[in-house]
């Protein structure tokens, strides 16, 4: 693969380097952001009706998000967004002077439904600075956890965040007419989730009353429990360290597990059953709906569950571990996988603050690290560049609007979700024999097990557009997948077991010397990475980047805007309502879809090392 | 120091039942049997739960005060555990243990009282309405910690037993970092009191 914008060359034998005669090649040259002009679709004027349009805040959405939008009322479509995340956490900040090992602990306070997954990916950068190696068991209990935590984490988005914008409920405000067909069109499905016609199942989505709601909280329990059987507790387990897992593990450990799982078989039937027959009604009630939440499909993933025989927990081996995980890292770009290799997708990475109330800290001194440990170049914006200096000035758009911050990769604009991680392991194609799970060259072929329901075979497309309808339904079939995934690393846990391999943690002692770890894993909304940098024992700095950092970004430098607001631009108003009445569903469904995870925890940095309030535990987004 | 008894309340509704369509097959040829049994609901039990947000100080008051005298003597027939999960995990674990009785600890800031005030009240069981359901359960499904969150959306399902009450302390310091203010710090031996009274 090539960069496209970075002046990075990768020569014959695999080396990078900056191109040759280039000599400021992280140059950033600032350009006006890109506002809303009615030129540019050759109008002469701007249309008659624009209406500015703020949601604050957008519910059903972890934390706090608003996204002001103006609205072309005369041909009913949002013509300009941006995304703006209100709440600070300051995790980096926290952090700072601290043990390592009390990263794992502390970082994973940054989100309340990825409760698992901050520990994890901690627990990596540690181990990969301290120079240890999890033992295979350890891997695959760390593997059967976190797909675990994917149970708990889908479902509350498929049944209660995402789940009511297609309800009776909602629906028969926005698009009565919807719901009458609805009454009328069969559930193609029916014969999987019982469900007889689409009404029905848009009644199951009614919240806090429909079945399919109250199932999907139900399901958060299950997920719990599997969740716990691995690490002892969910959410912020504690057995979690570097180089393994410290739980108590036994064959009734798994055999527990293994109950709940099929539970979840069935339920990964139906799911992408009644998701698969939502989808395809609205968007053949109405073609335009393939424009909701429409933008290029351009996604980054970070890979999730190691192969225990691969992974060693070395930046030295860190592709060849990374493109052996059952759920592939990779970058997308209009569709296509352009790597999977994590170095590759490492190398690409920068992290701007040009419209975020924070300061640019490359002017403050030299760059820490102009290359990874194997000699590929970083830029000055790289995650371990990166100081979180708190600077929350500015006054309108053009200035800074958000506590998010725009990651790029290659400079373009990336996002992250389940269906991402299912694009980029179809499309690498790295995946080993096994029963269960395969790619079909255009998308994955799930086998699920037989359990009340008979054994079935779900097959889901890399669609053609990346639409709001389109994240939903990958995250419904990302249920099956995981619970794929779920069920070779099972068979791989009694392999192990019956080989006398149960041991789950190495023992470590906590270097005095300069180190760094590069933690990559996924949350439940995709890519997550931790930045570790250590010396004498204490961290020197530690930076997070998570899924909807990427997702939620606003303006970069150059002026163009985040997923989100890509998303939102374009999106039609397809309510059959008039102007006065207009909800904005669509737009809700656009933002909705990428599953959202704003801050909770908003830990502000007074200065005197002291953190004030409004509490709660998530934030996957903000510093 | 002071000590106020209250309650809280909210407007009466028909509520779902909660647990059992979702653990069963819709299509009925599939399967008819439940695949999850509640316990018994008369268990005689009484759950004594701290709700906190760890590392805010009195903030964490819930979690820390259980942390202290979980290893005390208690009745047979007591839980003590920490509660600090989002409200439908505290709905689940109250499905689980079903107890007759339930007494949270926590400390809440509703700057009505000088800090350090101990606010003891039974809980009106009338739920809250839909709008606040749903808005309330959408946060804790992203995991926030929040001890009203937790009496609505429990009271909302019908999980908490007739018998409930609340032993809240006003918080004078909620900064990063662990311990107590030393208000709140003299709290803990009277809330102490206050929850052995309630056994």
């Amino acid at each position: 693969m090539s960069f496209k914008n970075l002046p990075i060359d990768v020569g014959a034998d695999g080396k990078t380097k900056i191109r040759d005669g280039v000599t400021e090649p992280y140059r950033v040259d600032t350009k006006p952001i890109w506002e809303y002009d009615p030129s540019e679709s050759g109008a002469s004027a701007a249309p008659p009706r624009l209406k500015e349009w703020s949601i604050d805040p957008v519910t059903r959405v972890a934390g706090a998000l608003a996204v002001h939008t103006t609205l072309d009322l005369e041909n009913r479509v949002a013509v300009d967004a941006y995304s703006q995340a209100m709440l600070f956490r300051g995790y980096e900040i926290i952090l700072q002077g601290r043990d390592p090992r009390d990263a794992i602990d502390i970082s994973s306070r940054a989100c309340g439904v990825c409760g698992g997954v901050h520990s994890t990916v901690s627990s990596m950068a540690i181990e990969q600075a301290f120079g240890i190696v999890p033992p295979p068991l350890g891997v695959v209990v760390r593997n059967l956890g976190e797909v675990a935590e994917m149970f708990y984490d889908h479902p509350i988005h498929l049944g209660l965040l995402a789940g009511p914008d297609y309800s009776t409920a909602l629906v028969s405000m926005t698009n009565p007419e919807l719901v009458t067909l609805a009454e009328k069109t069969p559930a193609r499905n029916a014969h999987i989730h019982g469900y007889k016609t689409v009404k029905d199942i848009m009644d199951a989505m009614n919240p806090l009353e429909g079945e399919i709601y109250l199932e999907a909280l139900e399901y958060t329990r299950i997920g719990r429990i599997m969740c716990t059987l691995m690490f002892g507790k969910f959410p912020h387990p504690s057995t979690l360290v570097p180089g393994g897992v410290s739980t108590t593990i036994s064959t009734s450990t798994f055999n527990e597990f293994y109950n709940q799982l099929a539970k979840i078989f069935d339920y990964s039937k139906r799911l992408a059953g009644w998701w698969d027959d939502i989808c395809d009604f609205f968007l053949e009630a109405n073609p335009d709906y393939e424009l909701v939440g429409l933008r290029d499909s351009n996604m980054i993933q970070t890979g999730i569950w190691d192969d225990p025989s691969v992974y060693d927990a070395t930046f030295k081996n860190i592709d060849e571990w990374g493109n052996a995980r059952y759920s592939a890292p990779g970058v997308i770009v209009d569709g296509k996988l352009v790597t999977s290799d994590l170095t590759r997708i490492n190398m690409g990475i920068e992290e701007f603050v040009e419209h975020s109330f924070y300061d640019d800290w490359t002017k403050n001194g030299p760059q820490r690290f102009d290359t990874d440990p194997l000699g590929n170049p970083l830029s000055p914006y790289h995650m371990m560049n990166k100081v979180t200096i708190p600077r929350p000035e500015g006054k309108n758009f053009k200035e800074k609007y958000t506590w998010d911050t725009a990651p790029r990769w290659d400079r373009m604009s990336m996002e992250s979700g389940v269906y991402g991680r299912m694009w980029t392991t179809a499309l690498a194609g790295n995946l080993q024999d096994n029963p269960y799970l395969s790619s079909t060259g255009d998308g994955l072929r799930m086998l699920m097990p037989r359990h009340e329901l008979p054994e079935m075979e779900l097959n889901w497309k890399i669609p053609q557009k990346l639409n709001a309808f389109e994240r939903n339904r990958g995250r419904a079939y990302g249920v099956a997948f995981t619970a794929a995934i779920g069920m070779i690393n099972l068979m791989q846990a009694f392999d192990l077991w019956r080989a006398g391999q149960t041991k789950t943690a190495t023992k470590f002692t906590v270097p005095q010397d300069e180190r760094v770890g590069y933690g990559f894993w996924e949350a439940g909304r995709g890519y997550l990475t931790h930045h570790l940098h250590m010396d004498k024992g204490k961290i020197v700095n530690y930076q997070i980047n998570t899924p909807s950092t990427w997702n939620a970004a606003p303006r970069d430098p150059f002026g163009k805007p985040g997923p989100y607001e890509e998303a939102i631009v374009g999106t039609p108003i397809l309510e059959s309502v008039g102007d006065d009445d207009v909800k904005g569903i669509d737009i809700l469904r656009a933002i909705r879809s990428f599953d959202p995870c704003m801050p909770c925890t908003t830990h502000m940095d007074t200065g005197k090392g002291i953190i004030t309030r409004e509490v709660n535990s998530c934030s996957c987004t903000l510093e | 120091m002071p000590v106020s008894d209250q309650s809280r309340s909210g407007a009466a509704r028909q509520i779902p039942d909660l647990v059992i369509p979702g653990l069963t097959v819709p299509d009925p040829t599939l399967a008819n049997e439940k695949q999850y049994v509640l316990p018994e609901q008369n268990t005689g039990r009484t759950l004594v739960g701290g709700i906190g947000l760890p590392w805010l100080r009195d903030l964490d008051y819930g979690t820390q005060w259980v942390n202290r005298v979980v290893d005390l003597d208690w009745p047979d027939h007591v839980i003590v555990e920490d509660m600090s999960y989002a409200a439908h995990r505290v709905l689940h674990r109250l499905q689980e243990v079903r107890p007759n009785k339930v007494v949270l600890v926590g400390c809440m800031p509703r700057r009505e009282d000088p800090p350090g005030t101990i606010r003891r009240y039974e809980l009106d069981l009338a739920p809250p309405s839909d709008d606040e359901v749903q808005d309330r359960l959408s946060e804790a499904a992203m995991g926030i910690i929040d001890l009203d969150h937790t009496l609505a959306v429990v009271r909302y399902y019908g999980e908490f037993p007739d018998d409930t009450v609340v032993i809240e302390v006003e918080p004078e310091d909620d900064s990063f970092g662990l311990g107590f203010s030393d208000t709140v710090e003299a709290t803990v031996d009277t809330v102490l009191a206050l929850v052995r009274s309630e056994l």
